[in-house]
């Protein structure tokens, strides 16, 4: 066990880009889990009307907005947001793009046909314009724009949940259950789902880096958080009218979210070499 | 020293890459403007490109439409009777050369300069005008602001060539400053007999510098030069055909680009930009025109149909709790000005009450304790006996500087316990405003008159003005007393008695007064504005 | 190569048709009455418009064949699609066919440019991951290119303008008429996809530095960059081709945003407003045109590649993730 967790120390030496990104990805989480715990001031109530649009100082890190609120602190707060809308949105691509992916592979012919079809359609409209379509729908707000996303989603898990099943099930121990009168759903549960997870999650990874970008997009563009909700997107959206007096509220949010995205795509991948 | 645009800028892309050059924006001092002496060329040839900081409007009929971007345009290509002071509000002669109005204020006699011409070459005669004002009457709602200038219009009688009567059936002293507003753009018989919709996609003839030349919806509107203009605005300084020989305006919704692209010199002007845009253009070297609006001031209207507005004291308590300079300060970044009365400061019906705009939240919440909403919960919003929290909902759209502004406004009136909703939509017009879903809303109306006021707060208009349905008599009779008289010191004094009225019942909660920003680009002279801060094209050069 | 021409262009057929079907259900699946939203949505430009009366719904729901059954609706959907008859523009006021016809030029032009600097980039970058001297210096090369995959697409667009247009001035940012106009929205584009592009450059060059011509090539006295350049570039090139797709695929994603940041009236930016405006008819045609120009130009790479290297497997019997180089690795 000490060996194991030295060995994996030693790896992680030999690959500072990924102890960088398990670190991002450990402080974004905490500023998930427990803003309060690192942001200095609230997000939304605090006003420092003596200091608006203050550049970053060592009691501003990030500087203040228009209407003197901290950055730093509406940045941390964002992070519950963002990763909160990442999450159900990966959540809703993978319960129903897995379930989809397995139950075509599963029954093929038909069921297969459509399913393959549909998704093939799903996938010839860009994630963007999907998602956008979705909410002129669903209606405005994150919530809505974090399920848009989600569905939008789904093709990519189907297509690898498919695969995986369709090697699984062409594997002889598979074989082995079916002869011995196996019930097909104690086969998924027992033999399919367990084997189908790994490159499911590697591509989960992936897909909340790419769910977050979307989201944050679709809130730049209007679609999304409602102020004085901390949501980065609309923070750069928000930051944009002061940009030349203050590139702050711009900047920060922004690589906040290209930081993220690069940590979780990092680990991902991480985690694809290794499986 | 600010890098000068390039011809051939695909050369340099190689730089790209220094991303950290984005610190580099904050451009050194300002450049001298060479040639900034001397008499301008009376005809310098070329094209001045203008920003316009919005969306189209798409609808150039000028009787039709009356928003600011279609209003900038008819000032260039139409001319009308008379032209306001920008500085005194006093009426002018221009096409117009005088005028008589009956005692009653009920007939308008106006006496027409000679010689001018539309520019299809007819002539601008009696016979014309009066075309125009029954025009305006006959297209009914689609001229709801021009039409309503035209309350209790009787006709337009020609006396001669170049004298027509104008007359009502009631007093209508507002009359004269309308002719001087572009909804009363006098325009050329070939365009008043069109349908209204083509004239509103573009084919509009007027008497003005400048004539159309190619529309394009929401990408560009070209204007060309009139070379026989003799006839300006008596507030304009050049007297002749327009410096440059064709102006093209682009539209611009992004207030960030309109900024930029006057600093980077890819606009030689740009109309209404933001005002938290304003500091980084007058570093650049820019002309900034500043044109605090003639108007009223821009407020939070809360809607009488609404069950939690049926409580004046509510209504009051708004105001007490609202802090306007520090709005001011922090939204505008002093750009703007704090709301001293129902009507700004440059609209002749303006009065000082900023007495009675103070902030004071302690006051607020003593009126408030009177109310229904007396227990103040845990989250400092107040609630009624049920629980139900005092929540105001507000539909905005468009995001940015409202966003912000709404944000503050929200902070401040928790303070007292009132929970101020947000909801950012794509589109307002979906209700009118009697039967909104919402219960505030704001508002923006621009005219240098003081009878502003009875199109926002009267009851007279449906979906104009915000008493319809819930008349308030008293209102309603000072109101009608600025129709009475054309004696500015007999409508100073009504128009304080509607303002104090409205402030008194909570009828609004005036913020601050608008002010617009525009700029010519360094070493672009001549510019100005009129009384509503719309620029004079034809007087600027190079 | 007919028979496989005859069912990729089957099978292209079948998903156009399901994006037609898609873009049927969106507005079917509509909460609420779509021709009462219609209206409240499109009334923008009317003065004084009032809530839509009830028989101003009902002409709506007639016009659009709302009142009919589904069935009926979807086949005269169907009719209207294959006649490029979409119906009017609520935000527009105009034909919906003549809205996007306005859009199509600029979004060609910001299309084409962007794919060729994708590529141009996408070379420099791959070849930079093999060709730079030194190991850590490839590798933080590497990290350096696929910044675009994470960075987001609003906030480069923002920092390039505001440095390169408003701070520098070299190029404008605005207007659709100018090449110079081009280069930043273009550039936005390319540096999103251009890191994927490089990545996967490299991985087939290394690759392909391993195969046994390679060797062959450098016992005859070539250098790495001569062996790379004269021999690995041309194979490795070929999988580039299977990356077209969603190549196309993340330029009209960027385009939405790039578009409205730089104020291109672009198809990208039509599809902002149309979901702005709860546009539906504009929605439907967009997804439509997205969907088709997707189908169309993965048939042509797909069938132009099957000519190129005609052991490619079949489009339908890949599963998940694309991976050609294991098909292209060998092709000497």
């Amino acid at each position: 066990m000490i060996a194991r967790a030295l060995g994996s120390a030693g790896a992680a030496l030999r690959q500072p880009g990924a102890v960088a990104a398990a670190l991002v990805l450990a402080v974004l989480v905490g500023w998930a889990l427990a803003p309060t715990a690192f942001a200095p001031l609230d997000p939304v109530h605090d006003l420092d009307a003596a200091a608006p649009l203050a550049p970053p100082s060592a009691a501003h890190w990030f500087g203040t907005d228009v209407l003197g609120r901290d950055v730093f602190s509406r940045v941390v707060h964002g992070a519950r947001v963002s990763l909160l809308a990442g999450l159900v949105a990966v959540a809703i691509s993978l319960t129903i793009g897995t379930a989809l992916g397995i139950v075509a592979a599963y029954a093929g012919r038909w069921t297969d046909t459509a399913i393959s079809r549909s998704v093939d359609v799903l996938v010839a409209i860009p994630g963007l314009l999907l998602s956008m379509a979705l909410v002129s729908i669903l209606g405005f707000g994150v919530d809505r724009v974090a399920i848009a996303v989600g569905l939008a989603g789904i093709p990519g898990f189907v297509r690898i949940a498919r695969a995986e099943t369709i090697r699984i099930l062409s594997l002889p121990y598979f074989d082995a259950a079916r002869t011995s009168g196996t019930r097909p759903l104690r086969i998924l549960a027992s033999h399919v789902l367990p084997n189908a997870t790994g490159p499911v999650v590697v591509l989960a990874g992936l897909e909340l880096g790419g769910a977050i970008l979307a989201v944050a997009g679709l809130s730049f563009l209007g679609f999304g958080a409602v102020p004085p909700l901390p949501e980065w997107g609309s923070m750069v959206n928000e930051g944009r009218l002061h940009i030349a007096t203050a590139w702050w509220l711009t900047f920060f949010p922004g690589a906040v979210v290209a930081a993220t995205v690069l940590a979780l795509n990092r680990l991902s991948r991480n985690a694809r070499r290794r499986a | 020293m600010r890098t000068t645009s390039r011809p051939h800028p695909i050369r340099r892309i190689a730089a790209v890459a220094a991303a950290a050059a984005l610190l580099l924006t904050g451009c050194g001092a300002a450049q001298g403007q060479p040639g900034a002496s001397g008499e301008p060329e009376a005809v310098q040839g070329g094209t001045l490109r203008v920003g316009f900081g919005g969306a189209d409007v798409a609808n150039y009929d000028p009787h039709q439409r009356p928003q600011l971007f279609p209003r900038t345009v008819t000032r260039q290509i139409a001319d009308t009777l008379t032209e306001q002071d920008p500085e005194t509000g006093e009426i002018l002669p221009w096409l117009a050369e005088s005028w008589e109005i009956s005692d009653d204020t009920t007939e308008f006699t106006f006496h027409l300069r000679e010689g001018v011409t539309f520019s299809d070459g007819t002539p601008l005669d009696a016979e014309a005008v009066a075309a125009n004002f029954d025009r305006i009457v006959e297209i009914g709602p689609l001229a709801f602001i021009a039409g309503s200038y035209f309350r209790g219009y009787v006709g337009a009688e020609v006396l001669d060539e170049r004298t027509v009567r104008v007359e009502f059936d009631a007093p209508n002293a507002q009359f004269l400053q309308a002719t001087a507003t572009q909804s009363l753009a006098i325009l050329a018989q070939a365009t008043l007999e069109l349908d209204p919709e083509r004239v509103a996609a573009g084919e509009v003839i007027g008497s003005g510098p400048f004539t159309i030349e190619s529309y394009e919806p929401e990408q560009r509107l070209v204007l060309a030069a009139r070379e026989d203009y003799a006839w300006p605005s008596p507030i304009a300084e050049n007297q002749g055909r327009a410096h440059y020989d064709t102006v093209e305006i682009s539209f611009l919704p992004d207030a960030t680009t309109l900024a930029g692209s006057v600093q980077s010199g890819q606009l030689d002007f740009a109309y209404i930009l933001d005002a938290s845009t304003t500091s980084t253009i007058e570093a650049s070297g820019a002309t900034l025109l500043r044109t605090p609006m003639p108007a009223i001031s821009i407020p939070l209207v809360p809607l009488l149909h609404r069950e939690v507005f049926q409580d004046e004291d509510l209504r009051r308590a708004l105001s007490l709790a609202t802090d306007r300079q520090a709005i001011v300060d922090t939204v505008f970044q002093g750009a703007y000005v704090p709301a001293t009365g129902v009507l700004t400061t440059t609209n002749p019906g303006y009065v000082d009450l900023s007495e009675e705009l103070q902030h004071d939240p302690e006051a607020a919440a003593a009126l408030l304790d009177g109310t229904a909403w007396s227990t103040v919960g845990d989250d400092g919003i107040r609630t009624d006996d049920a629980g139900e929290p005092l929540a105001i909902t507000i539909q905005y759209t468009g995001g940015g500087t409202t966003e912000t502004l709404l944000q503050l406004v929200q902070q401040q009136w928790r303070q007292v316990g009132i929970d101020l909703r947000l909801e950012p939509v794509a589109d307002l017009s979906e209700f009118t405003i009697h039967d909104y879903p919402f219960d505030i809303t704001t508002w923006s109306q621009t005219r240098a008159d003081p009878d502003v006021l009875r199109i926002v707060y009267s009851s007279f208009y449906e979906n104009q003005s915000f008493l319809f349905g819930h008349a308030d008599a008293e209102v309603d009779e000072a109101l009608g007393r600025l129709q009475t008289t054309v004696d500015p010191a007999e409508r100073l004094e009504a128009s304080e008695t509607v303002q104090r009225l409205l402030l008194e019942r909570g009828y609004t909660v005036p913020l601050y007064d608008l002010v617009q920003f525009s700029a010519a680009a360094p070493g672009i002279q001549g510019a100005h504005a009129d009384i509503e801060g719309k620029p004079f094209f034809a007087d600027l050069h190079g | 190569m007919t028979r496989y021409v005859l069912r990729r262009l089957g099978h292209a057929l079948v998903v156009l048709w399901g994006a037609v079907t898609l873009s049927f259900l969106v507005v079917q699946l509509i909460p609420g009455d779509p021709a009462r939203i219609m209206l409240g949505g499109g009334a923008s430009g009317g003065e004084g418009a009032g809530a839509a009366d009830d028989g101003q719904v009902a002409a709506l729901r007639t016009e659009l064949g709302l009142d009919r059954p589904v069935l009926a609706q979807y086949a005269a959907y169907l009719v209207r699609v294959v006649t490029l008859d979409w119906g009017t523009s609520f935000a527009k006021r105009q034909p919906v066919t003549d809205v996007i016809a306005s859009g199509l030029e600029s979004t060609l032009q910001l299309g084409a440019a962007s794919i060729a600097l994708t590529v141009v980039l996408g070379m420099l970058f791959g070849l930079g991951g093999v060709l730079l001297p030194g190991r850590w210096v490839r590798s933080a090369f590497q990290s350096i290119t696929v910044l675009g995959i994470a960075v987001p697409s609003f906030w480069l667009a923002i920092l390039l303008l505001q440095v390169f247009s408003f701070g520098l001035g070299w190029f404008p940012a605005f207007g659709a008429g100018s090449p110079a106009a081009l280069v930043l929205p273009a550039l936005t584009l390319a540096l999103l996809s251009a890191g994927t592009l490089g990545q996967l450059l490299t991985r087939g060059i290394e690759d392909g530095l391993r195969e046994p011509y390679a060797d062959t090539a450098r016992a005859r006295g070539l250098s790495r960059a001569g062996v790379v350049l004269r021999h690995v570039l041309r194979n490795a090139s070929l999988p580039v081709f299977t990356m077209v797709g969603m190549l196309i695929g993340s330029i009209l994603s960027g385009a939405t945003i790039v578009e409205t940041i730089y104020g291109r009236p672009g198809v990208g930016n039509l599809f902002v407003v149309a979901v702005q405006a709860r546009d539906f008819p504009l929605i439907q045609a967009l997804v439509v045109l997205t969907g088709g120009v997707f189908v169309l130009v993965t048939l042509v790479v797909d069938i132009a590649y099957r000519w190129i290297d005609p052991r490619v497997v079949e489009p339908d019997r890949r599963e998940g993730a694309r991976r050609p180089r294991e098909r292209a690795g060998a092709a000497a």
